[in-house]
């Protein structure tokens, strides 16, 4: 797996967006009584936002953003844009661009969006950290988010309790004095089936396969549904998150006990407790947001700094741990050590 | 390892099923309200307390306690 650092860059800011539309699990007609106890004490989701029809992930990234480059007054000084998400406003022109021109950045700003699930946060902090250390880039914003609830079938039990919509905006800043971020990370496309939506690209466009819905001991879905095979997902969670854990920490030369947080994607509550008791932890450093938001694929880290104000406030610099893992496979995981970050979280208003 | 200590381990991980007895015989999936979740606790129990990550490859023709308890033998090499 790939170690890799970056230097002079600090992260000064996490804002996270959410619908104000609560789904709560006990209510999901799906589920009998039972089963949404059980689902509801083992995942740990109580509730999820879920953002009406015409709110895209953008939207709710924007904003986020919008409020942070208004508290920071850094619009004008934004040269670095990535967004981060599977569920990009159409297949083109990129969504990032769309963005630049809505946040009013600097047409000088290097935009582009990353294809990627529950790992892409930190491989968006990964990537800004590279462009960012030289000097050459001095303020970068990183929108993550998804809106997965528009493709999961709303009778298939696998998916559709376990999602739930947010978008966020991190800024970061080129400083010579910032800790050095220590990555590692992987890809196994051999997962490629474990998390995927067959149907709607050009692989499988539509018109060429059959978009009827089909029972299945998971519920009801269609090809053009997100599919989940939760074991594999399960799996592949309980074999790589803890090696990328420990494999960025001997390559940051910290210990487990050292990390003062860990902050995982919020795949579901087992997973993480699971981790947990692998590595030895106190499962009170497992920071959480799963229990009134889902799984909101790669806005879970940064909404999950949000939820949790409490822990970021304070000094000594904390040493934080940051591990992104799903759909891909994919993973990554960031150790650095950081001051206090501004966060705010905030339910989305139409305009 | 002892299959009187795996069944109290299988039966810590389904607390949620009210009465539930097991037998090295007992069929898994005939315990009440079995789904998915189950598979997904015995996975996790069995990956902490054997060290053993059992796929669904593997599981998909185990259908008692016993079946179960030698596969996670076999796999430690027991």
């Amino acid at each position: 797996m790939a170690n890799n650092t970056a230097h002079s860059t600090r992260i000064e800011a996490v804002y996270a967006c959410v619908p104000s539309e609560v789904a709560y699990t006990k209510d999901y007609p799906a589920f009998d009584e039972s089963d949404a106890a059980m689902f509801e004490k083992n995942t740990g989701i109580h509730a999820r936002r879920v953002a009406p029809e015409n709110v895209t992930c953008s939207d709710l990234c924007l904003f986020a953003a919008k409020a942070l480059l208004d508290d920071f007054d850094a619009k004008d000084s934004i040269d670095l844009l990535i967004f981060v998400s599977q569920s990009a406003d159409h297949f083109l022109p990129a969504t990032s661009i769309i963005l630049q021109e809505k946040l009013g950045i600097p047409t000088q700003c290097l935009a582009f969006d990353v294809n990627l699930g529950c790992s892409g946060y930190v491989y968006g902090l990964n990537m800004i950290g590279q462009f960012m250390q030289k000097g050459q880039f001095k303020k970068a914003l990183l929108l993550a988010g998804d809106k997965s609830t528009i493709s999961t079938h709303p009778q298939d039990k696998s998916t559709f309790p376990l999602f739930g919509d947010a978008g966020t905006a991190t800024l970061i800043s080129y400083d010579s004095t910032a800790s050095e971020w220590f990555f590692n990370s992987g890809s196994d496309g051999k997962g490629k089936d474990a998390i995927v939506i067959p149907g709607g690209h050009s692989r499988n466009p539509y018109g060429s396969f059959d978009e009827q819905d089909v029972v299945y001991e998971g519920g009801v879905r269609s090809l053009k549904h997100l599919q989940m095979d939760g074991l594999s997902v399960f799996n592949f969670a309980l074999k790589h998150v803890p090696s990328t854990i420990l494999s960025a920490l001997a390559f940051a030369s910290v210990s487990v006990d050292e990390v003062d947080y860990f902050v995982l994607h919020q795949a579901n509550g087992l997973i993480t407790k699971t981790i947990a008791k692998k590595l030895k932890v106190d499962p009170e450093k497992f920071l959480t947001s799963i229990e009134h938001f889902g799984n909101t694929s790669s806005a879970s880290i940064p909404l999950t700094l949000c939820v949790n104000t409490e822990y970021l406030l304070g000094n000594p610099p904390k040493k934080w741990l940051f591990c992104g893992f799903g759909v891909g496979f994919s993973w990554a995981t960031l150790c650095f050590e950081s001051k206090v970050f501004k966060t705010k979280l905030m339910n989305y208003e139409r305009n | 390892m002892e299959i009187q200590e795996f069944i109290k381990n299988i039966l810590a991980a389904f607390d949620d099923v009210p009465h539930l007895e097991l037998e090295p015989t007992s069929n898994l999936r005939s315990i009440e309200g079995w789904n998915s979740m189950h598979v997904l606790l015995l996975v996790a129990m069995i990956d902490i307390e054997y060290q053993v990550l059992l796929s669904g490859e593997e599981l998909k023709n185990v259908t008692t306690v016993q079946a179960l308890f030698t596969l996670v033998k076999q796999r430690r090499g027991e």
